[in-house]
């Protein structure tokens, strides 16, 4: 099976809109975002999956203030 | 992903401990567990499901109350627990998932869920992981949303052609499923996640640029809208749970309806067999009449021996005369003849005439013929009487009463049979029919349309607030535009954690479909290959989907071929999974019940010969009428790595043995 190749369909998706639709986001934040919805994405609760995003925003926010 | 180990305990049919060992070798990964109707082939699948998940489906994929899930002749000994114990291998690690019902202390004899309490373990190598992360690092081998894909049965199978007609709710349901297991989730809760933290960020952002004089008033105007958001929202997520209530209520009633539609096929059905027994038995009754009749004159069958002789004689007798007869005529015409003779009449033999120098050795003749004839005696018998008393005996002979008896014996025989057949089907039927209450039936179906109308309703409240909910999230959006444009706005933090999060969702938002789209594209691809492998029909091009992921076939002239059967239906479906398997997770081991109930030899020789090379494993659970297991499997032999056969031992009772 190809877990990987899905993987990264959902990864070119979310890349080659972004690059298109916001260019201004950094790809390694795009990347964190997408790594914690893939490894959340079963995941019946989504309060933790939201903090994490959340922290990785402010994280930015905060190196780029 | 490979599961090592099932084992059961008084788990449905299976009581005690029943242990199965699953082949681990690459090429010889199929296992076949054969099983009539009703052993528990589909309880194996079960005892899969419920020792992930804790589910165990039934019919309609409806849950199956825990309860029935302990098997009855281990409750009736006093013995009230049951577990699912699961090895599998998956990421390099061993796994050993142990899922146990009990009986709660207080409960005397457990007829409810609520009566049992039940508690999951997962050992990971030699470690325990922790209860909170069991379902965590389930999911990340066989999440149980997508475990449609990989432990399925005919009626699952089925559903799929529902993804023809866009827009159906269960079409929608079975969308929701494919697109978790291409990863769509990944995106779609993403985008919805940062909405979420979008939100927070636009409130703060509120408070921040209220306390600036210039953007009090846009400030008010984003704190207006967010609540009206906030409020809109809530209102629509309590419509869907309405309307989610109000669905399973009417799957409810569809069920019971369909249930009743069998009482009232039962109710006719009695009817007939009812009426069927009422003239069986008038017939009886007249049979018995006739035997007794008959037996009245049961006592001629006593003197057919001596019937029979009387009847010789009376042929001989008969013979006797008819002989005499012809001897007497015989005498006469001679003496005839001669006396024209010599009555110089030609000869009557040869026409000429005969010379007097003859006549007196003529004479002679005649007188000795003459004389035979007066000594000629007929036997004094009366021949008439003897003609009517042969037919009064034939008629006697023709059939006896014996006989006649004996005919009317075997009518009855066959009618006692019938009757005892009508009679137990009619206790069947009577106990199906038994304790339905015709009036709450009525009751049922008034009940069910009433929910229909509701949930028109409701769909349109749902559309009406999904539209003020966009508009407003416009609005929204519009407000937060022009705020960060406001030089003062620019200064906050919370103005650049809104942006952020703005760009961020309109990234997720617009990749949700192009991802779709892409999807679609390799899944038809990748379906299109499986078809091609599995379906008989050269002629066909491949197929096309829609924006359901409804598969439908096309012809060599490029057109869809609209109707289809059921064995086609099954090939679609199977080409379907295996597409998504491909385009999707890894799904790992494959278990289906009774898969090739709907399917020719060839189209079952393709699926056996091409699914093994798929799968990590392959389970196929099936039953003598589907796969004859002395033929049907030469095409996959030499990869079946475990055959194994579920035994009866009592109704309630079995056991799975290795073949």
């Amino acid at each position: 099976m190809n877990g990987s190749e899905n993987e990264d369909m959902v990864w070119l998706a979310l890349k080659r809109t972004a690059n298109e639709v916001a260019p201004s986001i950094p790809e390694g934040l795009l990347r964190q975002m997408y790594n914690i919805q893939r490894d959340h994405e079963f995941a019946l609760d989504s309060a933790e999956s939201v903090k994490l995003m959340e922290r990785c925003v402010d994280d930015f926010i905060e190196r780029h203030a | 992903m490979k599961i090592s180990a099932l084992i059961m305990k008084n788990f449905m049919p299976y009581k005690n401990e029943v242990s199965v060992r699953f082949p681990q070798d690459d090429h010889r990964n199929v296992m076949i567990i054969y099983g009539d109707n009703m052993r528990g082939k589909t309880s194996f699948l079960n005892a899969i499901r419920w020792g992930f998940y804790g589910k165990a489906l039934g019919r309609h994929l409806r849950e199956i109350p825990i309860h029935f899930l302990l098997n009855t002749d281990a409750a009736s000994e006093g013995d009230f627990h049951f577990e699912v114990r699961i090895v599998f291998k998956a990421g390099g690690h061993e796994y050993i998932l142990i899922r146990k019902a009990t009986k709660r202390e207080h409960v005397a004899f457990p007829s409810r869920p609520e009566d049992f309490t039940v508690s999951v373990s997962l050992q990971k190598d030699d470690s325990v992981v922790p209860g909170h992360s069991v379902e965590a690092e389930i999911n990340r081998y066989i999440p149980e949303q997508v475990s449609r894909f990989f432990l399925f049965d005919g009626e699952l199978l089925q559903e799929y052609e529902t993804l023809l007609l866009e827009g159906s709710e269960q079409g929608e349901r079975i969308k929701n499923a494919i697109e978790q297991v291409l990863g769509v989730p990944v995106l779609t809760r993403g985008r919805d996640e940062i909405e979420t933290i979008l939100r927070t960020a636009q409130k703060q952002q509120s408070k921040e640029i209220a306390k600036v004089k210039s953007l009090e008033v846009l400030a008010e105007r984003q704190s207006e809208l967010q609540d009206k958001l906030a409020s809109i929202e809530s209102s629509l997520q309590r419509l869907k749970s309405q309307q989610n209530e109000m669905r399973s209520q009417r799957e409810m009633l569809d069920d019971e309806i369909e249930k009743v539609d069998e009482v009232y096929r039962n109710l006719t059905e009695s009817k007939s067999l009812k009426a069927r027994l009422g003239a069986i038995i008038g017939r009886l009754d007249q049979l018995g009449r006739e035997k007794k009749e008959l037996a009245k004159k049961a006592w001629v069958d006593l003197l057919l021996p001596k019937l029979r002789a009387r009847q010789i004689d009376l042929y001989n007798a008969q013979q006797l005369i008819f002989d005499a007869e012809e001897q007497r005529n015989s005498y006469k015409r001679k003496i005839d003849d001669l006396t024209k003779i010599i009555s110089r009449e030609p000869c009557p033999t040869c026409g000429g005439m005969v010379g007097s120098e003859s006549f007196s050795s003529i004479r002679d003749q005649i007188s000795e013929l003459e004389g035979k004839l007066s000594s000629h005696n007929v036997p004094d018998l009366d021949l008439q009487s003897i003609s009517f008393e042969l037919n009064g005996i034939s008629d006697i002979l023709a059939e006896s009463v014996g006989d006649q008896i004996a005919v009317l014996q075997r009518e009855d025989r066959r009618l006692s049979v019938e009757l005892t057949q009508i009679d137990n089907s009619l206790r069947i039927i009577e106990d199906k029919i038994q304790g339905n209450d015709l009036e709450e039936i009525a009751r049922k179906r008034r009940q069910r349309d009433l929910i229909v109308r509701a949930e028109g309703d409701l769909d349109g409240k749902i559309r009406d607030t999904e539209i003020d909910l966009r508009k407003k999230r416009s609005d929204l959006e519009m407000i937060s535009r022009q705020i960060s444009n406001e030089p003062a706005a620019r200064q906050q933090r919370s103005t650049a954690k809104v942006q952020l999060c703005s760009e961020l969702l309109h990234a997720f938002s617009e990749s949700v479909e192009r991802l779709r789209d892409s999807l679609r594209l390799k899944v038809e691809a990748s379906a299109t290959q499986a078809f091609k492998r599995l379906s008989t029909q050269a002629g066909y091009q491949g197929l096309s989907i829609n924006s359901s992921y409804g598969l439908s076939i096309i012809d060599d002239n490029g057109r869809k071929v609209d109707l289809r059967s059921a064995g086609a239906e099954q090939i679609v479906a199977l080409s379907l999974i295996d597409g998504l398997a491909r385009t999707g997770r890894s799904a790992g081991p494959v278990v289906m019940d009774t898969p090739f109930g709907r399917l020719d030899l060839k189209h079952r020789e393709n699926i056996l010969s091409y699914l093994p090379d798929t799968t990590s494993q392959l389970i196929l659970l099936v039953h003598d009428g589907e796969v004859r297991k002395d033929t049907d499997l030469t095409p996959v032999a030499s990869r079946i790595g475990k055959e194994y056969v579920i035994r009866e031992i009592t109704s309630r009772q079995s056991n799975i043995e290795v073949l």
